[in-house]
């Protein structure tokens, strides 16, 4: 018997070491980004108002909708046109969830506004359509002021279940603006709200980046009139300057899941890339180009960089090793090809190509493969860069006459400006 | 082995149902008590954080005082840029290139007697571009450009010590037009009398 039972006990194991990975992957919809992925039919089913708020209630709902939209991974259905009813105050029964399954609904999400004390609560539910179960149940606490942020993460969370990745809800777009007359860093929601101006050098402030675990921004200011690369701790809104030589310091791009940053430099005589700490210590030459080589940008697992060069008689991208070896080019198409962004995903890698003398957004892969110009229309789109989940590309572009700060999704469609027309906002840097 | 097989079987059923229960973490994680979780800000913007508000006022008078001394220093660039106009002339370059043209070679011996005759004075030589080019390669550009001109200037025997430079890529246009006249005068080198 003891036997039996041991042979029973270690089967039992041995199925559940093959089944539990299996059932862990099978709750996750989405695993990569594929060009023609069916996005998953959802519904919020309502915001119900029990904060006595209804202004409150409409603005949660609209971002609520906006960032499952915004997402990529769902197809926001209307609540409305498919004939589902409000249940009210008191979440859908299973019955009412199931109902939104007939329509051929996947998910479908509720939420409730109230007070609890001094804080506004977020009751956020989401249902399988088919089976009515349950699968998120979260209250979240905040107040008036943070509502947005409230949501975003009731969306994230909602991504999470179907992707099992960080939706990008929470996520901020670091840029440059000249509203002030002079060029200063500013940081925005991903979505545009919420603008904080974040430097007064009263100068010319660019090119933006962030560490891979958001906290640091470095950037490039003129305030001691020269182009040196200064970092700004996000949390205690501590400054200090990166690197200062005479001349350029400039484009810098920070290694992933570390504390050193690849930028160029001109202290040898031309403009070559570099990687130091983000004191500016421990500085290394990669490149020994004859020509301008700038605006570096690593592959996802740190192990290359992609970056602008004009050795070959004209700006192209080219791809290195991260300690400088093995430089191949990887564009040949088009007279000027700059500001390469890889993707956090590794497969494609996007940048500013020059068609008829204006800039469009273009992707590569890697390899030099599959270049595809994703942008059209008048005005010039500059600075290019990927969002976290790779799904979505912001930029700048001068369509609409001034500098504008735009998202498209990864295959181009989709454009949604994200500035006003007030002034120029450009070289946007997207969180992680 | 009646017995064991009944045993066998509650020993599978007790096993497979804590099984079930660990392959299902996110249905056995949403019971009907909602998980409750505080929303914080996003870290604060750091020149708009708390500390700064209750500074406003201060802030407020420090930000005329800073906005009065760049109306000065702008003045102070004014008069210096009209000081060059009378010796130091700017030189063009031809799109993405940072070679001295044979048009600006004049400008350079002029540019380099200037300082011949002015023996104590510095110069800094600022290099521009147009429009057309990413904002980190135009100053690469900008910058070869101004290294140019000094390469240019030391051949004609003025000393590298009196000489710095700055490229301001596509940051400092004097035209903002989108025609080839305006490109033509925004791909420049200044030179600017330094103290």
């Amino acid at each position: 018997m003891f036997n039996f039972m041991k042979r029973t006990l270690t089967i039992l194991i041995l199925c559940a070491l093959i089944i539990l990975p299996v059932a862990a992957s099978a709750q996750f919809y989405l695993g990569v980004i594929t060009g023609e992925a069916r996005k998953i039919p959802i519904v919020v089913l309502d915001m119900y108002d029990d904060a006595g708020s209804p202004q409150l209630r409409s603005l949660a709902l609209d971002v609520l909708q906006s960032d499952l939209r915004r997402s990529q991974i769902f197809d926001v259905m209307d609540p409305k046109k498919l004939d589902l009813l409000s249940p009210g105050k008191n979440e859908p029964s299973p019955e009412a969830v199931k109902r939104g399954g007939t329509f051929g609904l996947t998910g479908v999400a509720w939420a409730r506004l109230s007070r609890k004390g001094g804080d506004l609560v977020l009751s956020g539910k989401l249902y399988d359509g088919v089976t009515g179960l349950r699968l998120a149940n979260k209250d979240y606490y905040g107040n008036d002021e943070l509502l947005r942020r409230m949501v975003h993460t009731f969306a994230d969370e909602i991504v999470m279940q179907y992707t099992g990745e960080r939706g990008i809800a929470q996520t901020r777009i670091a840029f440059v603006s000249d509203k002030t007359g002079k060029k200063e860093l500013y940081v925005m929601d991903y979505d545009g709200q919420n603008p904080k101006k974040l430097t007064a050098d009263r100068s010319i402030c660019m090119s933006p980046a962030w560490s891979s675990d958001g906290k640091f921004l470095a950037y490039v200011s003129y305030k001691d009139r020269n182009p040196d690369l200064f970092g700004l701790d996000m949390e205690t809104g501590r400054r200090w300057k990166i690197s200062g030589f005479e001349g350029l310091n400039i484009s810098p791009a920070w290694a992933p899941g570390s504390k050193r940053l690849a930028a160029s430099l001109s202290r040898d005589g031309g403009a070559e890339i570099y990687i130091m700490n983000k004191d500016g210590g421990d500085l290394e030459r990669l490149t020994f180009g004859l020509s301008d080589n700038v605006a570096p940008s690593w592959a996802p697992n740190g192990r290359e960089i992609v970056f602008t060069s004009g050795r070959g008689g004209s700006p192209q991208l080219y791809v290195m090793s991260s300690d400088g070896a093995d430089i191949r080019r990887i564009t040949f198409d088009g007279p000027y090809n700059a500001s390469p962004n890889w993707s956090p995903r590794g497969d494609r890698i996007v940048f500013a190509s020059q068609v008829q003398g204006r800039f469009k957004i273009a992707t590569v892969k890697p390899d030099g493969s599959e270049m595809q110009i994703l942008t059209s229309g008048p005005g010039s789109d500059e600075n290019p860069m990927w969002s976290p989940s790779g799904r979505q590309i912001v930029f700048s572009s001068t369509r609409a006459g001034k500098s504008g700060i735009y998202v498209m999704n990864a295959d181009g469609s989709g454009i949604e400006r994200l500035t006003p027309n007030d002034a120029n906002y450009l070289s946007p840097a997207w969180s992680p | 082995m009646k017995r064991i097989s009944a045993g066998s079987l509650l020993a599978v059923f007790v096993l497979m149902s804590m099984f079930a229960l660990a392959g299902c973490p996110k249905k056995a994680e949403v019971s009907s008590t909602p998980e409750a979780q505080k929303v914080t800000p996003a870290p604060a913007a750091p020149a708009e954080d708390q500390a700064a508000k209750e500074a406003e006022a201060k802030k407020a008078a420090e930000a005329e005082a800073a906005r009065k001394a760049e109306e000065e220093r702008l003045a102070r660039e004014r008069e210096a840029a009209a000081k060059a106009a009378e010796g130091l002339k700017p030189i063009h370059f031809d799109f993405d290139q940072a070679v001295i043209r044979s048009d600006a070679k004049d400008v350079m011996k002029a540019n380099a007697a200037w300082l011949k005759s002015h023996g104590k004075a510095k110069v800094s030589i600022e290099g521009n571009c147009d429009e057309r080019g990413t904002i980190e390669y135009n100053q690469a550009l900008g910058q070869r450009r101004a290294a140019a001109a000094k390469k240019y200037l030391v051949d004609l025997g003025i000393s590298a010590k009196r000489i710095s430079l700055i490229s301001y890529g596509k940051e400092k246009p004097v035209c903002s037009e989108s025609t080839e006249e305006c490109w033509q005068k925004n791909r420049r080198d200044d030179f600017i009398p330094a103290e």
